[in-house]
């Protein structure tokens, strides 16, 4: 038995057959339970944890199709238009799909009722209230027939309003087809209606699937479950294969895909890839896929594994007036693969191109953008002479300045002391004041002198002095880059 | 020992010697994929040049082989810094441009990170429009991207910044270079000065291998150039210079002195500190 801690009352949850046969029921106050039963076993409840394991059970249901929504405390809902033949030919096909759903959940240790209807509230009501073991397939047209016998508790209202309508004497939900609506409507209110609606495919309903459904899936079940890395290689291989090949049938490519693996166990491992194009080159594809596969865990054994095209976009030809010559060149078909590998393994975010920015502050002159992300055609300036290497953050510096308005005769800088044998400058570099602040906004929005000094090992730096020279402050000076 | 063939003058050469070198070039497998893969305008493997007569034509190819692996390295300061070691090599990527984009790995933690400044590099010649960055953490992060550039046949060069290198790992980039017939270069990076001292030294399987320290000038840049190793050449040493303020790449090549520190020739003096050389260009 399990216990909620409702309010100051510890009230019973839920509680397994034996127990109910001793007459607890969910509701009913611990205390009272206990009389009942004095070696009754109770144990906390876990909603959270309840909800998480009905998220992954509906996970694992996207086996047998892509759009499933859990629905708490303890159902799952799931659209299987156009699935259900996969099982079958004709209804023969639902039939097997309920069976094999049941079945597998059965063997995974749930105590389940399913139903297959034509509205969601159908197949809710006949899933929980009607008794056969096998589950219960209304067909088209015979929703009211098939409704019309369970009680009204079935349509999916609260308590009181069920409460309300059995002490009028309306029991079931036949009894509620003869009533006038409007004063049904007037004394339960609009949802009772509504739900009535529902049920009856009067009043449409979505479901709001826990993931947003694939433009392209491929699914490859087994007879035997495989867990063998090679047996995992050579199915990722067919699913690509098959997916591609349904790929550009569409002339569409996959920018994400999802390979999905169910387990034995119930569990659901998959990996995740992203391209920088759309792609339905299969090698390609696979490529990708072959170099993550390990991060899929066989466990006990796969039973079942979906290749799912989560975001695909139309194959097209670069609109080449729109692009720079070079850019084009940059994204020579060839240099796809490479990047899509690179981010694969390293990370999108450590791949760049710099497109030049108009700006005088030289951290904000350069924007790093996606390699093969089309850009304008840009103009790279020119500038007064610039470091090969620049700090993304400045340093500050010790120096010393004879003159404040001077460049330093020497500086620190990580430890090592340089003297100053050359300098040049400074270029002058007005805050942004119009740009958005920085997190450091002191620093940008400083003016900055720069200097172009030498030591005396030949080494060239990129020195700054932040802020406008103030007699009674000490300049704060920093290095910026260092120069070839 | 007898004078090595590159080194005897290009003009009036015997027939005879060409093709003994170009059986050693077989047998190095340098430009061994000429067949397979024209590069280029001329749809050859010409090796790239610099443009200074004096350096290319030291070199036993006539310029630096495409398909192989060259390592450039800062001296002093720049080990760490890596900034003329960065323009060096921008000089010779600018040159293989043509060929295809640069991919440049760079080591930093993410693209926000990268402390390589593209206006600078495009001071050097490079085109920021043909360069692609990769930020790699570590060293072997570094590897096997330049390795999976290496295969990229479209890209004109790979360039890896590199702190530790062994003889196999570079092997393999060399041997990777061969068969992708990619031009690839590490840049020697160091993080500790003291490891820098021992790793130099290490003997790698790069075709080339060139310091680069700067040296004081008013130019706007002015390397002394050692090309501490050349496959079947000879080492040596030049002062780089490049004039300020021209677009235009002129490069002022002198035969140094055949130790590795040349002292510096008179003009080329510093002047004194904390004063102002040119008058301060203003971006305001």
């Amino acid at each position: 038995m399990l216990v909620e801690t409702v309010g100051p009352r510890r009230e019973v949850r839920a509680a397994d057959p034996r127990a109910i046969a001793c007459g607890i029921a969910p509701g009913q106050g611990v205390a009272d339970a206990q009389a009942l039963v004095p070696d009754l076993l109770v144990l906390p409840a876990d909603p959270a944890g309840d909800l998480a394991a009905l998220h992954k059970l509906a996970e694992w249901a996207t086996r047998f199709s892509p759009l499933v929504a859990p629905d708490p405390n303890d159902g799952l809902m799931l659209d299987i238009t156009g699935c259900a033949h996969l099982w079958g030919p004709g209804d023969n096909g639902e039939e097997k799909l309920l069976a094999d759903a049941l079945q597998r959940l059965r063997s995974h240790g749930f105590d389940v009722t399913g139903a297959i209807a034509g509205t969601i509230g159908a197949a809710w009501a006949a899933a929980r209230f009607s008794q056969s073991k096998q589950g219960t397939i209304i067909p088209a047209g015979a929703v009211s027939g098939a409704l019309d016998g369970l009680p009204v508790q079935a349509l999916r209202i609260d308590a009181a309003t069920a409460d309300g309508l059995q002490r009028l004497g309306l029991r079931k939900i036949g009894d509620l087809y003869p009533m006038k609506r409007a004063g049904l409507a007037q004394r339960f209110g609009t949802t009772l209606i509504k739900r009535l609606d529902q049920a009856l495919g009067c009043a449409a309903e979505t479901l709001s699937p826990l993931l947003p459904p694939p433009e392209h899936r491929i699914g490859l079940g087994f007879a035997e479950p495989i867990s063998a890395p090679e047996s995992l290689h050579r199915v990722s291989e067919i699913l690509v294969g098959r997916l591609a090949k349904e790929l550009s049938a569409h002339q569409r490519g996959a920018r994400m895909l999802k390979l999905s693996a169910y387990r034995l166990d119930g569990v659901v491992s998959a990996l995740t890839i992203g391209t920088a194009r759309a792609s339905a080159e299969p090698r390609h594809l696979f490529h990708l896929i072959a170099e993550k596969l390990e991060r899929i865990d066989p466990g006990p054994g796969i039973e079942f594994m979906s290749l799912a095209a989560e975001r695909t976009e139309v194959v097209t030809a670069l609109q080449s007036g729109m692009i720079d010559m070079d850019e084009a060149a940059v994204s020579a078909a060839d240099l796809a693969p490479l990047m899509d590998r690179l981010a694969n393994r390293l990370g999108a975010e450590r791949l760049a191109r710099p497109i030049p920015v108009e700006s005088h502050v030289p951290e904000r002159a350069i924007k790093m953008v996606a390699p093969l992300q089309g850009q304008k055609k840009v103009q790279w300036p020119k500038l007064p002479p610039r470091p090969t290497r620049l700090l993304p953050n400045p340093e500050p510096i010790e120096v010393m300045a004879p003159v404040p308005d001077d460049p330093p005769i020497t500086f620190h800088w990580r430890r090592i002391r340089h003297r100053v044998v050359w300098a040049e400058g400074p270029e002058r570099v007005a805050p942004e004041w119009w740009r958005p602040a920085s997190p450091d906004a002191n620093e940008s929005l400083e003016t900055r002198d720069y200097y172009r000094v030498q030591d005396e090992t030949g080494g060239r730096y990129w020195l700054y002095r932040a802020g406008l020279y103030q007699a009674e402050k000490q300049p704060r000076w920093f290095l910026h880059g260092v120069f070839a | 020992m007898p004078e090595h063939p590159a080194l005897a003058a290009n003009q009036n050469r015997p027939a005879s010697i060409d093709a003994l070198r170009d059986q050693v070039a077989r047998l190095e497998r340098l430009g061994a994929t000429t067949q397979n893969r024209p590069k280029g305008p001329g749809g050859s493997l010409r090796p790239v040049t610099l443009g200074a007569a004096e350096l290319d034509r030291h070199l036993p190819w006539g310029g630096l082989p495409r398909a192989a692996l060259h390592e450039v390295a800062g001296e002093g300061a720049d080990r760490e810094e890596g900034a003329a070691a960065a323009g060096f090599a921008s000089l010779w990527l600018a040159r293989l441009q043509d060929a295809g984009p640069v991919l440049w790995i760079v080591r930093a933690g993410c693209r926000a990170t990268i402390d390589l400044h593209a206006h600078g590099l495009h001071q050097q010649q490079l085109d920021p429009k043909r360069l692609i960055l990769v930020a790699a953490k570590r060293d072997d992060e570094a590897l096997w991207a330049m390795e999976e550039g290496l295969k990229a046949k479209s890209l004109g060069a790979v360039l890896g910044e590199v702190e530790k290198l062994d003889l196999t790992a570079s092997r393999r980039l060399q041997l990777a270079a061969e068969t992708g017939g990619v031009t690839a270069f590490v840049l020697r990076r160091w993080r500790l000065m003291e490891r820098a001292m021992r790793d130099a030294a290490q003997p790698i399987a790069a075709v080339t291998r060139w310091r680069v320290t700067a040296l004081p000038t008013e130019n706007e840049i002015c390397w002394q150039v050692d090309l501490a190793r050349c496959r079947g050449g000879r080492p040596n040493t030049w002062i780089m210079e490049k004039a300020h303020g021209s677009d235009e790449l002129r490069l002022q090549l002198q035969r140094g002195q055949s130790n590795q520190h040349a002292p510096l020739s008179g003009d080329l003096a510093p002047l004194l500190g904390g004063r102002p050389l040119a008058t301060g260009t203003r971006t305001n």
